[in-house]
């Protein structure tokens, strides 16, 4: 469980898991391309917010907000 | 016990509670059988367990070293060949919980090495978690956490892109929540996640 942990953190145990895949020769799929939101969000400054704000990523993509007064 | 970090501030309270202070990782380890090493990255892991002031300059046949941190499990199984030289046993013991698991005592520790020395170790596991796991050799405790975390991760990115999909078709997130968690869509990240994201509380370190 990842619960509480930063978007940085998350971001270097995936630079651990892609790498050590590639050290093996196994494809990694959903785990390379989830590395590259997590990197959208740190792009888009979110390095130290918990992993929750990945939502964030998305919402700016779609132009809509989740949660907050409107919902 | 006896403690070190290159913040002062961090051992003050085990101080304040008995704990003696030395100056470096190798101050540690030369008063020591068993040493922890808990950090952020695998180069901070090969400063403290291999460097100029490490761990391996003054531990000595027998001893232990527990290497704690979220690293390369290759990088663990080089620096376990180092002190093999030596005569001193690794383990790669990553924990999982987050700081309210630390806190509580109530981590799960992941455990990779030789049986003997997992058996010789084990009650200091237990004194920080609840569930703790011997998995295999070497490096393999690192694997076990990596493939729990790569879940957890791949988990949020569908999560936050189903909940935005469900917005744009115009459902209430609220229900969304409310329908999914008892439903075949559920899941712990799911349950941990979305709350989390209906409230806007994005402030990490397990204040949940």
């Amino acid at each position: 469980m990842c619960r509480g942990g930063t978007i940085d953190i998350s971001y270097k145990d995936q630079e651990l898991e892609t790498t050590f895949a590639k050290q093996l020769g196994v494809p990694l799929l959903l785990a390379n391309v989830t590395q590259q939101v997590y990197q959208m969000a740190r792009a888009a400054g979110l390095n130290k917010e918990d992993g929750s704000s990945i939502i964030k990523v998305f919402e700016r993509m779609a132009g809509v907000t989740i949660g907050g007064d409107d919902d | 016990m006896v403690v070190h970090d290159i913040n002062p501030a961090r051992v003050a309270p085990l101080v304040a509670a008995g704990a003696i202070v030395e100056a470096s990782a190798e101050a540690v380890a030369a008063k020591c059988h068993r040493t922890i090493c808990m950090v952020e990255t695998t180069d901070q892991a090969e400063s403290v367990i291999l460097g100029e002031n490490g761990i391996i300059q003054s531990a000595k046949q027998g001893d232990i070293v527990l290497c704690m941190s979220t690293i390369d499990p290759l990088a663990a199984r080089r620096f376990a060949e180092r002190l093999g030289a030596k005569g001193v046993t690794m383990l790669d013991a990553p924990v999982s919980g987050g700081t309210h698991g630390a806190a509580a005592a109530t981590l799960s520790v992941i455990v990779g090495g030789l049986a003997e020395t997992f058996a010789a170790s084990e009650d200091l596991f237990r004194a920080m978690g609840k569930n703790v796991f011997h998995v295999g050799g070497l490096g393999h405790g690192l694997a076990m956490k990596l493939i729990n975390n790569m879940l957890g991760q791949i988990a949020t990115v569908a999560i936050a892109e189903a909940l935005v999909f469900g917005k744009k078709a115009g459902l209430d997130p609220h229900k969304i929540y409310e329908v999914v968690r008892v439903s075949t869509g559920s899941s712990v990240q799911f349950e941990n996640r979305v709350p989390r994201m209906l409230a806007r509380n994005f402030v990490p370190g397990g204040h949940d």
